[in-house]
């Protein structure tokens, strides 16, 4: 996760964290009133830009969809869990750009977009997975203080997130990724190898992030159902109430798996990609 | 009356502090807090850039109004459709304005130093400690009351 920090050091990525934030706030805004639950949630179509951001401008992506999702939040959905609002949505664009290079071998064309089936596939893959962890954090969160159960609030932005990422995202990366290219603003080649760490477990990592962020949404969804009444709490698993302390700590081995995994993931393999492409006979 | 009022808040609360506080303040109050500068910097500027890009939004969807684009018509869905292709400019011109924006903030000195002066002083006084003291009241009270069964949101709260 270095990069998530190291990226300060660059005033291009900076400029970039705002401008995300501010196209994602101004597209959020709008459709605040379209409420699905009053005071937290909203029919989001804006949700596709922490995807495209996040694989087109990496930890600048992830960093403004936080920023902006935050902006946005400032217009009707303000509130304490706007807090995980920030952490939640800070994930949706931080799994695109760290999980695109664990499908990918060494050499391989791993460039952001969508132009080949098998991109696409990951990108859609990506963009459940992310969607899922997103919703992990703000639905735990708003169940443990007694706000909205997980079950509603997780498979509400679970449901809007990949909607939007999966039915827009590919047309907005495919218009964007060759102008963002053309004009280097790529974070793989705004930031150098050394200031991105390097993947040395990244298929456990990735194996990992599934576990954690499938693995909360189906746990959580079962114990906000009211599943644990017939066979967790049984086994002696989540005593306790449906949500509340039941849900929130369950979760927390999930929640801490998607951590971990956020540091085995690495992401240098895709500068230096970067940088052997740049360098490249042919490019010159 | 319970919901009606959270949402009330919820919706005020931002609106309030937004149309009360100068971009300046919110990125010096950041610092002061201990945020690093280019973070606040990020979030004044994001803040700063939304209106400007809704605005440009506004004028590109007028322009094809003017030469006979119907925006108003269909439902939901259709308007969507509609209006998404007017907005793919707005990103790209956005987007393509970083390097610009970059090269503007480099050659005043932006991250020349880790620390920076500010120009706005911003300093503690006694009505401010008077507001938090008031607001940090409300706040317990309406912890309390929260506690003691008022404001539940039905069918969501348990």
């Amino acid at each position: 996760m270095k990069e998530v920090f190291t990226m300060w050091r660059h005033t291009q990525m900076v400029v970039l964290v705002a401008l995300s934030a501010a196209i994602y706030a101004a597209v959020l805004i709008p459709f605040k009133g379209f409420a699905i639950i009053p005071g937290f949630t909203e029919i989001r179509p804006a949700n596709v830009f922490p995807f495209v951001f996040g694989l087109l401008f990496g930890p600048a992506g992830a960093w403004g969809a936080a920023i902006g999702n935050l902006i946005g939040d400032f217009f009707g959905t303000l509130g304490i869990g706007s807090i995980f609002g920030f952490v939640g949505n800070f994930f949706l664009g931080f799994l695109p750009y760290k999980m695109w290079g664990a499908y990918f071998r060494r050499g391989e064309n791993m460039e952001p977009t969508v132009n080949t089936g098998k991109k696409l596939a990951v990108y859609i893959a990506i963009s459940i997975l992310a969607s899922a962890v997103c919703a992990d954090w703000i639905a735990w969160f708003n169940d443990l203080i007694g706000f909205v159960p997980f079950a509603a609030l997780g498979s509400i932005i679970t449901v809007n997130n990949a909607i939007a990422g999966i039915i827009l995202g590919p047309i907005l990366l495919l218009v964007l990724y060759p102008r963002v290219k053309r004009w280097g603003l790529l974070w793989t080649e705004i930031m150098r190898p050394d200031e991105v760490p390097a993947a040395r477990f990244q298929a456990l990592g990735n194996i990992l992030m599934w576990v954690g962020g499938i693995g909360a949404l189906v746990v959580g969804l079962a114990l906000g159902l009211g599943l644990y009444k017939q066979g967790f709490a049984a086994a002696g698993f989540a005593s306790g109430g449906a949500g509340g302390l039941g849900i929130g700590l369950a979760l927390l081995p999930f929640l801490a798996l998607i951590v971990i995994a956020s540091f085995l993931l690495g992401g240098r393999e895709q500068v230096e990609a970067a940088d052997e492409e740049a360098n490249s006979p042919r490019v010159r | 009356m319970g919901i009606a009022l959270r949402i009330c808040v919820t919706i005020i609360a931002g609106m309030i502090f937004l149309s009360t506080t100068r971009n300046e303040e919110i990125a010096t109050g950041l610092v002061k807090i201990g945020i690093p500068y280019r973070f606040a910097f990020a979030i004044s500027t994001a803040l700063r850039l939304v209106p400007t890009i809704a605005a440009t939004g506004s004028t590109i969807a007028q322009a094809q109004r003017s030469r006979g684009l119907d925006l108003e018509s269909g439902n939901l869905i259709q308007r969507i459709r509609k209006n998404t292709p007017l907005l793919i400019p707005v990103f790209v011109s956005t987007i393509r304005s970083t390097n610009v924006f970059s090269m503007a903030l480099e050659s005043k000195g932006f991250g020349a130093s880790t620390e920076r002066t500010y120009f706005l002083y911003l300093a503690m006084g006694r009505r401010d400690a008077f507001v938090l003291l008031t607001f940090a009241v409300l706040l317990i009270a309406a912890i309390a009351l929260r506690f003691a069964g008022y404001g539940v949101l039905e069918g969501f709260s348990r």
